[in-house]
């Protein structure tokens, strides 16, 4: 393939209990080795317990939320949680915390809350937005 | 081509994707106005009209439907064969929605870059 | 090659327990493909009836499973082929439109 293509992915499974998040994962690691750029992995509705840095797997197994963050972090795109359906989930940045009155937080960088005006900005603008 | 096709396809209320999928295409008009909405399956129980999720402590968005027209959301349409399949067909909805049979949907939706299903 | 095919469908769940399989039939057109992941990849894995209806459909259709799901299952497909998921992704640049059916 000697064109590359700029894809989004929409993610609406959570990090554990559903494979969505998995064969999104599995997805974006392929897409980049093929030359792709991803332009972020939006997750939306339970995609963003994605998001929590709690989220601890038995130590013999694969470790999604530490998966996602190498990855972005080495092929640079974002990894955007929508603010609104995070919140509602108790996904939480500490800016939001301090804003609302909340003594904890559970979502640190390079995850980081947005609003659903980029998942539009994808929409409109990628190649291909691939759903989860 | 048109840009964007949101088909949404749950029934409202038992899981939070009906609504979410609202504030999707409404973030998303803000954008472009090349987008459609078809509501198909039992994504057409979204338009019934005289909901009261309040019992249920569930948001009642179905009277924001009647927003799409303020943000120029123009392209709705609801599938006429999954409304009868339903025994629905003649049951008030919330909005002037254009009926299509399925066939018809399927070649709208046909006519954008991007397809998002719920 | 990149957006020279029409539409691939990704389909996720096994039709033995959602509907899914059988409600994204009638918005399969001629020329289409569509690759079962997830639990969906029952579909091809062994003669049933909803194999019976893909078959059916398939000179129609190009029809795809993913390698990694069905190996996870101890499956291997007996309708269309398999792949993985560099070639899903191929999948997913060649053809210019994709639809997932949640």
């Amino acid at each position: 393939m000697s064109e590359s293509l700029t894809i989004a992915v929409l993610v609406t499974g959570p990090a554990y209990g559903s494979q969505d998040a998995l064969s999104a994962y599995h997805y974006v690691k392929s897409a980049v080795a093929l030359g792709h750029t991803i332009q972020r992995v939006f997750f939306y509705n339970d995609g963003v317990l994605n998001g929590s840095t709690l989220t601890s797997p038995a130590a013999d197994e694969f470790d999604l939320y530490n998966a996602w963050l190498v990855l972005a972090r080495e092929h640079l795109f974002p990894l955007d949680i929508c603010s609104g359906a995070a919140l509602r989930r108790g996904i939480i940045d500490q800016n939001e915390a301090d804003r609302i009155g909340k003594s904890q937080f559970n979502l640190e960088l390079p995850f980081q809350l947005t609003g659903l005006g980029q998942l539009a900005a994808s929409i409109v603008t990628a190649d291909r937005v691939i759903q989860f | 081509m048109l840009r964007a096709a949101f088909v949404t396809r749950q029934v409202p209320h038992g899981t939070s994707l009906a609504r979410e999928t609202q504030d999707a295409i409404l973030a998303t008009s803000a954008l472009t106005e090349a987008l459609s909405v078809f509501f198909i399956g039992d994504g057409v129980y979204q338009l019934v009209s005289q909901q009261k999720p309040q019992a249920i402590a569930c948001r009642d968005f179905a009277p924001t439907f009647a927003m799409f027209e303020l943000y120029d959301i123009e392209n709705i349409y609801v599938c006429a064969d999954s409304l009868l399949e339903r025994g629905i067909s003649d049951v008030d909805l919330v909005i002037d929605v254009e009926r299509l049979t399925q066939p018809e949907i399927n070649q709208r939706i046909r006519q954008h870059a991007i397809i998002l299903n719920f | 090659m990149i957006g020279d095919k029409i539409m691939l469908h990704i389909i996720k769940s096994s039709p033995f327990s959602r509907n899914t399989f059988i409600d994204s039939i009638a918005y399969f057109n001629d020329g289409d493909a569509v690759i079962f992941i997830q639990d969906a990849v029952v579909i091809t894995a062994s003669q049933h009836k909803y194999a019976k209806i893909l078959q059916d459909l398939m000179p129609e259709l190009s029809v795809y499973s993913l390698t990694e799901d069905l190996n996870a299952r101890g499956l291997s497909c007996i309708l269309g082929q398999q792949v993985s998921y560099p070639e899903f992704v191929n999948l997913t640049v060649a053809h210019l439109q994709t639809q997932t059916w949640n």
